[in-house]
């Protein structure tokens, strides 16, 4: 376990690292991690999924893979949660010197919430469509690195937060499946009224 | 309401707007397009996506805590929900002309050569017949 730790930390600082010497490649990292840029760019690229697919069946899967990332997003944000309550894991900033170019953040460090909330609308995407979900997924990575490159999480934290994704999407796929056929209705009813 | 969401959902407004305006022309959903042809309505997509962006990040310092989550969640749906309406009516009404006898499309489908209130009138009668 220290094992991990000390690699966990030893990683963080190989990237935090290069923090401040190319002031270019700062004000870009700076750029991607805000806490808009991403979140809203991933979300309209997956509600354009929505529209997305050269027939109906096409489409639907399409449909369907937006409904399980955007329920994966709740269940990743309601597991992130349920962890920080039994997990509390101090920012690099609070326990180390580091080179910090974002605010600091409050909440626990691990798993990282942002990185839950990107894997899971990236991997949502995924299951639909795998050029966009591809797409999505880079996108999800380089928001990862680019807090940590930053200075407000550990790589590990961003591993937790992709296992906390990978597990969301999981969940909303069975959810999906179990509640069958509520979501077939809800397709239905926005075919009905022209909007799905 | 801070000034913070209000610039934030005309922001995630604004580049809907446009994101709406680009995949309804990708998927040849011709009168949900604010233009008669598909290249003016990509660039004005692609603008409305950029000047969206631009003037958010732009306008005032956004690495400073801000919207939480659930905050951002609330703000994007309300936006994206009036960015929705908004496209459907103005389509409506900017491309209500030059709309002939049609075929009978389901779904989306349907507003590749109706306009969505048209479509939504057709479903309205059918129902009282």
């Amino acid at each position: 376990m220290s094992y991990i730790k000390a690699f966990d930390v030893q990683l963080f600082f190989l990237i935090n690292g290069l923090a401040g010497r190319f002031p270019p490649l700062d004000s870009l990292m700076v750029a991607i991690v805000n806490d808009y840029l991403m979140p809203v760019g991933l979300s309209l690229v997956l509600l354009s999924l929505w529209f997305e697919g050269a027939s109906p069946p096409q489409r639907e899967k399409h449909q369907r893979g937006v409904l399980a990332a955007a329920l994966a997003v709740g269940l990743a944000n309601l597991l992130v949660a349920l962890l920080n309550d039994v997990y509390f894991r101090p920012r690099p900033f609070a326990a180390y010197e580091v080179n910090l170019l974002f605010y600091r953040p409050t909440d626990s460090s691990f798993p990282s919430n942002p990185a839950a909330v990107a894997f899971s609308t990236a991997l949502g995407a995924w299951w639909a469509n795998r050029k966009v979900g591809l797409f999505l997924l880079a996108a999800a990575a380089l928001f990862s690195l680019a807090r940590i490159y930053v200075g407000v999480t550990y790589p590990m934290d961003v591993v937790g937060g992709v296992v906390v994704a990978v597990a969301a999407v999981c969940l909303a796929l069975v959810i999906l499946r179990v509640t069958e056929p509520v979501p077939t209705w809800l397709l239905r009813l926005g075919r009905k009224l022209y909007l799905a | 309401m801070s000034r913070l969401v209000v610039d934030y959902i005309l922001f995630v407004f604004v580049s809907a707007c446009g994101v709406l305006q680009i995949v309804a022309a990708r998927a040849r959903l011709g009168r949900l397009l604010f233009f008669k042809s598909w290249l003016p309505s990509y660039a004005l997509g692609a603008m409305a996506v950029a000047v969206a962006f631009g003037w958010f990040f732009n306008s005032d310092n956004r690495a400073i805590p801000g919207l939480g989550g659930t905050e951002q969640f609330y703000g994007f749906v309300a936006a994206f929900f009036l960015a929705l309406v908004f496209t459907l009516l103005l389509s409506s009404l900017l491309r209500i002309r030059g709309v002939t006898a049609c075929q009978q499309r389901n779904g989306l489908d349907a507003l590749r050569d109706r306009t969505y209130l048209q479509a939504i009138g057709r479903l309205w009668r059918e129902r009282g017949e």
